[in-house]
């Protein structure tokens, strides 16, 4: 499976997760897209050194976002790739772990 | 059988298998080389089961490169090596027992030339048999372990049995940097899935084999042993049930460990980063990742996309989260790939929705909206009828498609092919169209000011947003239970701080956040008042309008003492009957009423399952019951202006509730008088509030002098029908 086809796949069902009580389900979306944030996230810090670590901080910190947004565009030009490839690989690495 | 791998206490290693034998620095090389050779075979394994994608045999082929070059010489090292050899034998290979066997038995057995044989034979054998044809790699061609075990090709390297006399105590020196593979975290997770996948294949022989027995019951023996046969139905429905339960247990377990696997890996990863590649910022701006995900910064390459899907994707291009975004890969939504969502739209045009408002679409409620408790306290747990949706209010639509999109998602569907959903879609374009025309407005224009509104509100929320971090401590932790979907934790206290906590750097915001163009939309908050200040006050004036009510007149012009001393049970009564009946209303939506201490005392209660979802909601129709009657008996009725300046009033008192100073007034002014406690709205003092509404409406008409005010156009937002239903219910007594 592609990302494309794995951004597609609606995780409640690529998990089995519809048999679910209801609020089980929930809570464990919820700790699935906290995951997802924080992988993220840690891609992120990946492609910024320490400087820029720093920059992106106090622009988030000082809610200074259109500056963030040009800055997160010009220094993770591909971050639309690794938000799509890190929820591809949550779906199916969730998925390899209960198969 | 014992295999534990010991260091004894003169630094001679030892392997304690029964028999103890000593290892020195060479025979453990050597044992690490056989213990790589069996990673190696597990590795082609995985790599055959779950192709060469699969996690664990990206961690071996970086790991015995590592095992390799490290050269294996302590026997601490060698323990890790085992330990992580044998749970991942005992993961993926079926007969690891038997592999282990042989290692052990090969250093145990005083027969060592012939365990050794059988070790090279097992392993020889396995490799040629080749059950997968899709095998990658090296695999044990290239070693052999024969009489006089040489090396072949540096996998395994084996000598004569005197090499395994201890000659010599060494000092190894080990590369510090050099960490040893352990078991990752995920693959313990994978053991915990197979213990219930066993579990489970039990379960279903039991169930086949009964299956069978109930099949032959049908064809031989149905007639004469119905007893046994009903039992062994029943059986059979017990077993599916215990199947069916014990699969939920296991996917539940299952992600709930892998997160918990998963995010304990990120934060190693993010420490490594601060410590090794000077990125000591790393882990604070990690901490703050929440922060970061409910920023409308979509990445420029899905913006684009988003621009070029119409209207909706241009607000969504502008306005969605990042959380939000998420969640519509998650859940398999358009917009990760460029598609917009109602659910998305709904995130931008009910403001104090975004807020969700605050709340949220975006985050706390996009789960709540689609959930089973939300539908049934709407009654939306089924289909409405045409004419119930031509009813809603535009603002109400959009919530009950995003309610029902996200309810469909959650229930693991798509909306794409569905009709109803169509239906709905086209039911909200034509009502668009008409409020767009009401408003003179061109799609533009109509564009602009939604997004004018964004920023507007944009501005105070961010603003309280910044505040409430450096209040983090301060503030209560919510909605954990129902999850965070979109927005974590951060989102909702973030949300409560602003919406709901009175906290003394709460902006005091001369915007008015409350206007949405969701006027009658959910929210849910967990306020923080202090309690009920000061004793209740029977000396305060009853301003009850005891005038309109012919049967109580009398008593209406006595003095307040007169009508609240003493009193008793039956004045109390009687004073409950009489506000009821002069204030339908209030009764009529459900406001329970009490007389305390000669007070009237009006509670409502609001979230899931109450009588509003917003202490807005409630607030709207305690305004309009205290809004004169002669601004309504007026040439123009209750006319669109009425209708803004009772908004005014309600966005005053929200602030106030709030804690907040607006148009003038201080929150000081309610204290007994009015508070939220928890989920329910209480007015201590029913009268009071009247007169201090008079107050408020006095400055609200200085607010709202005419129809270019901001509170006509939130007062328009709210469904026509749902005027007239309180105007109605207000004059249901009245008698002109």
């Amino acid at each position: 499976m592609n990302w494309r086809e794995l951004i597609s796949t609606n995780i409640i069902t690529h998990l089995g997760l519809h048999n679910i009580d209801e609020a089980q389900r929930l809570k464990l979306l919820a700790e699935i897209a906290d995951l997802l944030q924080k992988q993220i996230m840690v891609r992120l810090i990946e492609f910024l050194n320490d400087e820029e670590i720093r920059e992106f901080f106090h622009l988030l910190e000082n809610n200074e976002d259109k500056e963030l947004s040009k800055f997160l565009d010009e220094k993770v030009p591909h971050l639309e790739e690794i938000i799509y490839q890190e929820v591809g690989n949550l779906k199916q690495d969730i998925a390899a772990i209960l198969s | 059988m014992n295999e534990r791998i010991i260091l004894n206490k003169n630094n001679k290693t030892t392997i304690e298998t029964g028999s103890s034998i000593l290892l020195g620095t060479e025979q453990i090389q050597e044992l690490s080389v056989v213990l790589n050779s069996m990673l190696l075979r597990v590795k082609n394994k995985i790599n055959v089961k779950y192709g060469g994608d699969h996690p664990v045999v990206k961690f071996l082929e970086k790991s015995l490169l590592q095992l390799r070059e490290k050269k294996i010489d302590e026997i601490e090292d060698l323990r890790h090596q085992y330990n992580l050899t044998k749970s991942l034998m005992e993961l993926y290979l079926d007969e690891y027992p038997k592999s282990f066997d042989f290692f052990v038995q090969y250093f145990s057995s005083p027969d060592r030339e012939s365990a050794r044989q059988r070790l090279a034979d097992y392993l020889e054998e396995s490799t040629v048999k080749k059950e997968e044809p899709a095998v990658e790699g090296p695999s044990f061609d290239n070693f052999s372990v024969v009489e006089d075990s040489r090396v072949v090709s540096g996998e395994i390297e084996m000598k004569d049995d005197d090499d395994y006399q201890i000659k010599y105590e060494e000092k190894v020196v080990v590369d510090k940097n050099f960490e040893l593979p352990t078991v990752p975290p995920e693959i313990k997770v994978k053991t915990e899935q197979l213990k219930y996948n066993r579990q489970l294949e039990e379960l279903q022989v039991e169930l086949l084999d009964k299956q069978t027995r109930l099949a032959q019951f049908g064809k031989f023996k149905g007639l004469f042993k119905k007893k046994e046969k009903l039992a062994l139905e029943a059986a059979i429905k017990a077993d599916q049930e215990k199947i069916e339960k014990l699969h939920q247990e296991k996917i539940i377990k299952g992600v709930h460990s892998f997160v918990a696997a998963r995010s304990a890996a990120l934060d190693r990863v993010v420490k490594k980063n601060e410590e090794e590649n000077q990125k000591k910022y790393a882990g604070k701006l990690y901490a703050f990742y929440e922060k970061y995900f409910m920023k409308k910064l979509l990445p420029k390459g899905m913006r684009e996309k988003l621009e070029k899907q119409g209207f909706i994707g241009r607000l969504l291009a502008n306005g969605c989260t990042m959380n939000t975004a998420l969640s519509f890969a998650l859940l398999g939504g358009g917009l990760a790939i460029g598609g917009a969502s109602i659910v998305g739209a709904s995130v931008l045009s009910g403001r104090r929705v975004l807020s969700g408002a605050a709340s949220g679409v975006g985050s706390y409620n996009l789960m709540k909206l689609g959930s089973d408790a939300w539908a049934k306290s709407h009654g939306w747990d089924k289909e409405l009828s045409d004419a119930e949706l031509n009813n809603f209010s535009v603002e109400n639509l959009i919530i009950y498609l995003a309610h029902y999109e996200a309810r469909v998602a959650l229930n693991g569907g798509s909306v794409n092919s569905d009709s109803y959903y169509k239906k709905l879609t086209k039911t909200l374009e034509k009502k668009l169209k008409v409020v767009q025309v009401e408003r003179h407005l061109d799609e533009k224009a109509w564009a602009k000011y939604l997004l004018e509104m964004e920023k507007t509100l944009d501005k105070s929320f961010q603003e309280a947003l910044s505040k409430k971090v450096k209040q983090k401590s301060r503030l209560k932790y919510y909605a954990t239970a129902v999850g965070v979907f979109i927005g974590s934790g951060m989102m909702q206290k973030t949300i409560e701080y602003l919406f709901g906590d009175k906290g003394v750097n709460a902006p005091v915001s001369k915007e008015n956040s409350s206007h949405t163009l969701l006027a009658e939309q959910s929210f849910d908050q967990s306020t923080d008042f202090p309690p009920l200040v000061g004793e209740l006050d029977l000396s305060a004036e009853n301003s009850v309008d005891y005038s309109m009510i012919p049967e109580l007149a009398e008593q209406s012009q006595s003095s307040v003492e007169e009508v609240l001393m003493p009193v008793t049970e039956r004045t109390a009564e009687m004073l409950k009957e009489s506000f009821s009946y002069n204030h339908s209303l209030i009764e009529k939506v459900g406001g329970a009423v009490e007389i305390v201490g000669g007070k009237t005392n009006v509670v409502f209660d609001f979230g899931v399952g109450g009588d509003f979802e917003l202490k807005q909601q409630a607030l709207r129709r305690v305004m309009m019951d205290v809004f004169p009657i002669q601004e309504i008996l007026d040439k123009d009725g209750l006319s669109a202006l009425d209708i803004g300046r009772i908004e005014s009033n309600v966005t005053t008192f929200t602030k106030l509730l709030e804690g907040k100073s607006f148009h003038g007034f201080s929150p000081d002014i309610l204290k007994g008088v009015m508070h939220i406690e928890g989920k329910q709205l209480i007015i201590t003092d029913y009268e009071k509030l009247m007169k201090i509404s008079e107050q408020v409406l006095a400055e609200s008409k200085r607010w709202v002098p005419d129809m270019s005010s901001g509170f006509v156009r939130v007062g328009q937002n709210t469904a026509a029908h749902v005027w007239e239903k309180m105007l109605n219910f207000k004059m249901q007594n009245i008698k002109i």
